[in-house]
C-alpha cells in the first residue's frame, strides 16, 4: 500500500466521526495554547515581590538594631582617597542583639562611654 | 438555508438547489479542494465537478450530512485531478508533505489496491479511528482528511504546534502497529 492509497482510504472514514471533528474544528476549546509569555510576567513579578519583601525585612531589621549615633572622623572619602580628617555623625548598629537584650543594653553602655569619654592621649 | 430545504429542491430538480448549495458549502468544499490541489483554478473546478455530481446523485441518495457528503466528494475529485496533474512526478504543497508522512505507517510497496482490500483498510481505519482519543482524532482527520497545515490546525483547535506534531507522529505509529496486526500492510 502507498501513502496515496492510505490518504484516499480516509474518504471513507464514518460520517459521524467527520461531523465530530468538524464540529470541534468549528469550536476550538478542546485544549488552551500554553501561555508562557504570561506565565514569565508573572514568575517575573512574584520574584521582584520576594527581592522587595527580603530588602524591606533586611531594612527594618537593621533599624531595630540601632542603638544611637555617635560622632566620628572619618579620613577617606567614599573612593578611598585620604582627605582632611572631618567629623562626621553615624549611626550605630547592634549586630549583639535585639533591643532590650543583656547585648543590646551592653552595647548601649558601651556607647555612652565612648560618647563621655575625652582621650588624654596618656597625660593625666 | 436548512440542508433539508436545500435537498427538497434537489429532489424537487430545482437549478436553484446548486446555488445554495454554493452559497452554503461552496467555500468549505473549495477549501477541502485548495488544500490538496493548491490551485484556484483546479480547485474551482473541483467545486463545479463536486456540484455537477451532487445534482446527479440526489436524488435516489438523500445524504444525512450534506456538508461531509459535499465535501467527501469534493475530496475524492480533487485526489483524481491532483493524480492527473502530477501523474507520475510529485508536486509540492500540502498533500506531498501529508503522504511523506503517512509513508511512516505502511511498506509504501505499490499494490493492485482491489475494491476489497480497500473496503478493508476502510473498516480498518474507522476502528482505528473510533478506539482513538478524540483530540488526537480530530488532529489526525484535519491532517490527513481536510489535508489542513499544522498552522491551521493550531488555530482551529487550539493546540500548539508541537502538540500536533506529538499527537500526528503518535497516531501514526499507532496507526501503523494497526494495520500491521490487522494483516494490511
Amino acid at each position: 500500500m502507498t501513502s496515496m492509497q492510505l490518504f484516499e482510504n480516509f474518504s471513507g472514514v464514518d460520517e459521524a466521526l467527520l461531523v465530530q471533528a468538524a464540529k470541534l474544528r468549528t469550536c476550538p476549546v478542546a485544549v488552551k495554547k500554553a501561555m508562557p509569555k504570561h506565565r514569565l510576567l508573572i514568575a517575573l513579578i512574584a520574584i521582584l515581590a520576594l527581592l522587595l519583601a527580603g530588602c524591606v525585612a533586611v531594612i527594618i531589621g537593621l533599624q531595630q538594631r540601632r542603638v544611637g549615633q555617635f560622632t566620628g572622623t572619618v579620613y577617606k572619602d567614599a573612593d578611598g582617597n585620604w582627605i582632611e580628617p572631618t567629623e562626621q555623625i553615624r549611626n550605630m548598629v547592634a549586630l549583639a542583639g535585639y533591643k532590650g537584650t543583656d547585648n543590646y543594653r551592653a552595647t548601649l553602655q558601651w556607647l555612652d562611654f565612648i560618647e563621655s569619654d575625652t582621650p588624654c592621649f596618656g597625660q593625666s | 438555508m436548512e440542508d433539508s430545504a436545500i435537498l427538497d429542491m434537489y429532489f424537487a430538480r430545482s437549478e436553484q438547489a446548486i446555488a445554495e448549495t454554493d452559497r452554503k458549502y461552496g467555500s468549505y468544499c473549495y477549501s477541502v479542494a485548495y488544500h490538496i490541489l493548491e490551485d484556484r483554478q483546479d480547485s474551482e473546478e473541483s467545486v463545479n465537478d463536486t456540484y455537477y455530481s451532487a445534482w446527479r446523485g440526489i436524488p435516489p441518495r438523500r445524504p444525512r450530512q450534506l456538508g461531509i457528503f459535499l465535501g467527501r466528494i469534493t475530496r475524492n475529485l480533487a485526489i483524481d485531478r491532483w493524480r492527473r496533474r502530477t501523474a507520475d512526478k510529485r508536486g509540492g504543497g500540502e498533500l506531498t508533505l501529508v503522504l511523506d508522512e503517512l509513508a511512516d505507517c505502511i511498506s509504501g510497496a505499490e499494490s493492485p489496491e482491489t475494491d476489497l482490500m480497500r473496503k478493508e483498510v476502510t473498516v480498518a481505519l474507522n476502528h482505528f479511528l473510533q478506539a482513538l482519543p478524540e483530540q488526537d482524532r480530530t488532529v489526525l482527520l484535519c491532517q490527513y482528511y481536510f489535508a489542513n497545515t499544522q498552522r491551521e490546525i493550531s488555530q482551529k483547535t487550539g493546540l500548539t504546534e508541537n502538540g500536533i506534531k506529538s499527537s500526528l507522529r503518535r497516531s501514526r505509529k499507532a496507526l501503523g502497529r494497526f494495520l500491521e496486526k490487522e494483516g494490511l500492510l
